[in-house]
């Protein structure tokens, strides 16, 4: 006689229990209680890890809160939704290479949400695998070029439409807005992201592709190889004031210059998404406020344009990836999420972020609005994402097509990188040359670099930098300063002061109007120079000598990007530095990043 | 050794009863008519019914979303694990039997109940509805729409005609909107869907290639009608437009000919705990109708034809 059914199951769950719950008890003892601003302890829930475009991080770190408090349960298990914030571009790479390094890039991700589809299908054609199915959007924003009041009035917007022929036509006239009747204005100026990295950056080359041919969809291989679009791009990348992986620097630096009232000697246009048009008019450019920041209005507000021939969205999907690491119950913790964050409550505060709502029963409101300098009735028209396989060509051919850089890398060699970095065996020199070393690559032949190291008491006269190799093309340059690199040890004090000056002096002094003009800084200390009686006086010098070499319409603008390297570089002073010469900080307190700070410092180039 | 040799034999009985009864446990959790290994009762859902599925009493039921075309094509195979029931429109389950059939296997669906129905309609953005119907001319809206597409709307507006419909591949919403467009391009839902006539062939070309293929094309009509400024949609689907700024965005036109979208329970096995009743009345009060007595269900081989012929 068979047993009772009831007996058979008992005795397979009771043995399947015995052996997991230990192993699921274990595994939560192990777990953080906080991570990446996601409050509370995981315990024995599902976890479902969440890589996001920075843009929305606040957003979905609250949605993830009110969540994660519910308890909601999938299969008998409750759920924790922790996002950490990594750019789409940076994401894509990751992914693309099984997501290496889970301490430094952060956990293996069950969900991806990029601000675009686009990456997903880029990341598919990349690895030949269906990796990242298209997901469902959860809200929506039109990638707009963002422009100075006065600058759009100028081009008659929006009773005269604009688009990206016009700004093209623009960025390629040598009157500049002297054909505008504003001669005080100078050079038309592009902010324009890396495509690589941001959404922005990608769907502005998309778009100027689409202008270069006349189409709205359908670009082919065959469009982007026509010398009549080459030219076309290329003559628009010609005026980009500098790159980088995220819109953010350039509205932090553009609202700095506001403050300044030096807004339109800055940019004159930047592509970014609507979203981000409306925190920098309500005095939040980079759309997060710290504690205790109290959001000032620009003196010259922005307007949104919104191009007459189309444009593309960032349609932020959540995109619950087939990989290897995602188990069932996480896809369907996930799904729950998703579910979660499509309903109207979550959806209005999608809308009090700046961003359109995917859920049509939340109508768009403010503040998407006139005030804000935004029209909730455009777009009219579309682009349509290509293919994948243009998309890669557009990246494979910005690579070549955008603008030449001329930078000087200034190198910390004072005796604290001689410093062992944890369990990696290696010093903080060791890593960062290696790291700089990786970056030579991703220079084009024409790209003009050169090589300062700096220490105090360099031979032969007590100097406190040297130039090892002068900056040149990379054709020629990158064997010289492959090896200079290598061959560095570490040694004295820490001049920082001084070299910032000299090496910005110097740079200005070579400065070439063709190319972007640059400075990478990377310390790990602050000032000491053995001599602390003229600190406040160098640092004064310093400023002042940034600030003064940065300002004004027909400036040799050099911009010096900061990298403060490990736990005690003076951050505080390397902001300082970026902000006055409208350039970026970069993070690298901990060592074992370098590498992929330094990639993200080469964005801008 | 006698002790030896008693305790090998005990050892030996207690395996092989531990393995009859993982096996005979096994076997009933895995079976290939229904059934499930938390022992609840599972309900595959067609993705436009996410959300009356997701709003089952999760103590009771397993529910699965899915979309139709992939459901189809999963329990189509040979040993298929097959759910109790399976929330869908009509025809699916009987294209599902269909293609069965068709493959030399047994049927697969016990019982196919209808539950609630409603009717196709195309949604334009407001005030263009004249104007493709002007630029349709004599032909049906929907047969007109993979012509329109990229059009004008007139000669004053260079704006263009922007329609789109879920994906007749994926979604069976998707592919009862396809069957409207065939009808409304052989102005009869007595369909032929291979006639083996160039121009059917390049008309369908044209769907394939210029209809924008979204899973939810009304949602999109409203919050973003630079994608998508025509849209098939349903009755059921408008009723739950509420907000007057949503439904002041569009109007809506009704495809003529046009197949009844109706919702089918088809259930595998016979095992109690049906959700029938606590789905039809979510449906009504959806916006569905209930269902007309009698009807005939949609041919299951055409549909499954129209898929190919989508599928290309």
């Amino acid at each position: 006689m068979r047993p009772p059914r009831i007996n058979r199951r008992t005795l397979i769950v009771v043995a399947l229990a015995t052996a997991l719950v230990p192993a699921a008890c274990s595994s939560s003892a192990s777990k953080s209680s906080t991570a990446g601003g996601v409050t509370g302890d995981p315990g024995n829930c599902i976890v479902v890890d969440l890589a996001n475009s920075p843009e929305k991080t606040t957003l979905l770190t609250e949605m993830a809160n009110t969540f994660n408090k519910k308890k909601r349960k999938v299969n008998g298990k409750c759920i924790f939704v922790r996002p950490k914030q990594v750019s789409s571009g940076a994401a894509e790479r990751l992914l693309e290479n099984g997501w290496p390094d889970p301490t430094n890039n952060g956990p293996k991700p069950v969900v991806w949400s990029p601000a675009s589809n686009g990456w997903g299908a880029v990341l598919n054609q990349k690895t030949g695998k269906s990796i990242a199915p298209a997901g469902t959007p959860f809200m929506l924003t039109p990638l707009v070029i963002a422009m100075p009041k006065p600058m759009a009035d100028a081009l008659g917007y929006p009773a005269k439409p604009v688009g990206f022929a016009d700004i093209a036509a623009l960025a390629s006239n040598p009157d500049g807005w002297k054909a505008y009747g504003h001669p005080e204005w100078g050079a038309f100026k592009l902010g324009k992201t890396n495509p690589n990295f941001s959404t922005s950056g990608l769907n502005f080359t998309i778009a100027e592709y689409y202008a270069a041919t006349g189409k709205t969809k359908d670009l082919t291989i065959e469009d982007l190889k026509r010398p009549a679009a080459q030219d076309f791009a290329a003559k628009v990348e010609q005026s980009v004031v500098h790159y980088g992986d995220t819109t953010l620097t350039f509205m932090n630096n553009w609202y700095r210059a506001d403050q300044r009232g030096s807004a339109l000697a800055y940019a004159s246009a930047v592509g970014v998404e609507e979203k981000s048009v409306i925190d920098y008019n309500t005095g939040n450019p980079d759309g997060i406020l710290s504690p205790g920041e109290v959001p000032r209005k620009p003196k010259i507000p922005l307007v949104a344009i919104y191009p007459k021939e189309g444009t593309l969205f960032s349609d932020d999907p959540f995109i619950i990836l087939n990989a290897d690491w995602v188990t069932p119950d996480q896809k369907a913790a996930a799904a729950a999420f998703e579910t979660f964050a499509q309903l109207p409550e979550n959806q209005q505060k999608v809308l009090q972020f700046g961003f359109r709502p995917h859920n049509s029963a939340v109508p768009i409101g403010d503040p998407i609005n006139a005030a804000n300098g935004l029209d909730p009735s455009q777009p009219q028209s579309e682009l349509s994402v290509p293919d994948p396989k243009v998309v890669v060509g557009i990246l494979d051919q910005w690579a070549q097509q955008r603008k030449d850089a001329k930078v000087l890398l200034v190198l910390d060699v004072s005796g604290s990188m001689g410093d062992s970095v944890g369990d990696t065996g290696k010093t903080k020199l060791e890593l960062a040359i290696q790291a700089a070393v990786n970056s030579l690559g991703k220079f084009k032949d024409t790209d003009e670099v050169g090589l300062w190291v700096f220490t105090t008491n360099l031979p032969p006269n007590n100097n406190t930098y040297e130039e090892l190799v002068a900056t040149a093309p990379m054709a020629e340059n990158r064997a010289k300063l492959k090896a200079a690199l290598l061959a560095q040890s570490p040694q004295n004090g820490t001049p920082l002061f001084s070299v910032t000056t000299d090496a910005f002096t110097a740079a200005r002094k070579e400065f070439d109007a063709t190319k972007i003009n640059a400075v990478v800084f990377l310390t790990d200390g602050r000032n000491d120079d053995e001599n602390s009686g003229d600190d406040q006086q160098q640092y004064d010098t310093m400023i002042k000598t940034l600030r003064s070499g940065s300002e004004g319409i027909n400036n040799n603008s050099v911009r010096v990007f900061t990298i403060g390297y490990g736990s005690d570089a003076d951050t505080a002073t390397l902001k300082a530095i970026a902000e006055a010469s409208n350039a970026a900080y970069y993070d690298a307190s901990n060592p074992a990043t370098i590498d992929q700070v330094f990639t993200n410092v080469v964005s801008n180039f | 050794m006698t002790a030896k040799r008693l305790l090998a034999f005990v050892a030996a009985v207690v395996l092989i009863v531990g393995a009859v009864l993982v096996r005979s446990a096994l076997n009933d959790s895995w079976s290939s008519s229904g059934g499930s290994a938390s022992g609840k009762y599972t309900i595959i859902c067609s993705t436009e019914f996410a959300d009356l599925c997701n709003a089952l009493n999760t103590s009771k039921y397993t529910v699965i979303i899915k979309p139709a075309g992939t459901t189809l094509d999963d329990l189509a195979k040979i040993g298929a694990t097959m759910p109790d029931a399976w929330l869908t429109l009509d025809p699916f389950p009987a294209m599902l039997d269909n293609l069965r059939s068709n493959a030399s296997l047994d049927p697969s669906i016990l019982k196919s109940t209808a539950l609630a129905t409603t009717g196709q309609r195309i949604a334009v953005i407001t005030g263009k509805s004249k104007d493709l119907t002007t630029l349709c001319g004599a032909t049906s809206i929907a047969a007109c729409l993979p012509t329109a597409e990229g059009q004008p709307w007139s000669a004053a507006d260079a704006a263009t005609v922007k329609p789109g419909l879920a994906n007749p591949l994926a979604e069976a919403s998707g592919l009862l909107a396809f069957g409207d467009m065939v009808a409304g391009y052989q102005k009869s839902t007595a369909i032929n869907p291979n006639p083996f006539d160039d121009a059917f062939t390049s008309w369908v070309h044209a769907a394939k290639s210029g209809l924008i293929q979204d899973p939810d094309p009304l949602n999109t009509l409203i919050i973003r009608p630079s994608a998508v400024n025509v849209a098939f949609t349903n009755e059921a689907e408008l009723s739950t437009i509420t907000e007057t700024a949503q439904q002041a965005k569009f109007t809506t036109l009704s495809p003529d000919p046009s197949f009844a979208m109706t919702v089918v329970l088809a259930t595998f096995s016979n095992r109690g705990g049906s959700p029938q009743t606590t789905l039809t009345k979510s449906l009504l009060q959806a916006g569905w109708a209930a269902p007309t007595p009698g009807a005939a269900s949609l041919d299951p081989g055409t549909f499954n034809a129209l898929r190919q012929l989508w599928k290309g």
